[in-house]
């Protein structure tokens, strides 16, 4: 689903589908139609604080061979494979 | 341009198992000649049930057209972009590409079964005013990932996300997750564009605050 926040204030409002809080939901921002630009997702509201959950997954593995792209340079700010 | 087809499944390609990239897309097209890659298998078997990667991407756009049509939306015959060795898709065009909702990355032909590509679902790097609408993004090294201060005005909005090894959408201003910052001042990929926040919680009736007149998709 999606809502408008308010021009002046941001400020929006919204109406889950039954059963669903605001522990179930991740939410993204857009500035649609135009300029276009979207946000990351939010990070998981479990009152009073804000979780963010990355998985402990180690991706690209850099051995010899195994990932081409890992040799190429990483864009500024980037401390990972990409 | 086109390869496969939007509407015709056996007229797909089965683009598996290249020593580099699967689909290069790269030079500048005649005018009115947007390629479009609808409907194909890329880096998985001809079934859809097993990873033939390909070593490196599974499309690489450095293409100078300005409309670029990966996936169409409403199209019939899927496109599976699975298994390949590094990203699903990587953008690196300046131009604007759409990728569209007819893309399954990193599933099986059940558009289930995990079968991820080794990067990002869809790494881009540099483009303008494209969008990012896939059906199913799942199971890859990443899902979305968009660097360099040049990408600006991508919109994101793909059906399904789960199962990736990295956060589902990371603007690169630090890699992983970017706390908002006060105004909103800061600079970088889709201007580090500031995550809607929820103010308070009281069973389903959720206010928050965002972007001024920005739409909040949930």
């Amino acid at each position: 689903m999606q809502v408008l926040a308010d021009p002046t204030t941001g400020i929006w409002s919204a109406t889950l589908p039954g059963g669903l809080t605001a522990w179930d939901v991740t939410l993204i921002a857009s500035e649609v139609p135009s300029p276009g630009n979207t946000s990351e997702m939010s990070p998981h509201y479990t009152a009073p604080l804000y979780q963010v959950f990355l998985p402990l997954v180690l991706r690209n593995d850099p051995s010899p061979g195994r990932d081409p792209h890992f040799a190429q340079p990483r864009p500024p700010g980037c401390r990972r494979p990409w | 341009m086109v390869v496969g087809s939007p509407t015709d499944a056996t007229a797909r390609n089965i683009i598996s198992g290249n020593g580099t990239s699967g689909i290069s897309l790269g030079g500048t097209p005649s005018s009115g000649n947007a390629p479009q890659v609808n409907g194909n298998i890329i880096g998985l078997n001809a079934s859809g049930t097993a990873a033939l990667p390909s070593l490196s991407f599974g499309i690489l756009v450095t293409h100078a057209a300005s409309s670029l049509t990966l996936g169409a939306d409403g199209a019939t015959a899927d496109q599976l972009i699975s298994g390949n060795g590094s990203s699903g898709i990587r953008i690196q065009s300046s131009q604007q590409v759409h990728l569209g909702s007819s893309n399954y990355i990193g599933v099986g032909a059940d558009h289930v079964t995990p079968l991820g590509n080794s990067g990002d679902g869809v790494g881009i790097g540099g483009s303008t005013s494209s969008t990012v609408t896939p059906a199913v993004i799942a199971h890859n090294g990443g899902g979305v990932t968009v660097a360099g201060d040049s990408s600006s005005g991508i919109l994101i909005r793909p059906g399904d996300v789960h199962g990736n090894g990295w956060t589902a959408v990371d603007l690169i201003g630090t890699s992983g997750f970017d706390a908002n910052d006060p105004g909103d001042t800061d600079t970088g990929p889709n201007t580090l564009l500031n995550y809607p926040e929820i103010t308070s919680a009281e069973g389903n009736n959720v206010p928050g605050t965002a972007c001024l007149g920005c739409f909040v998709f949930i």
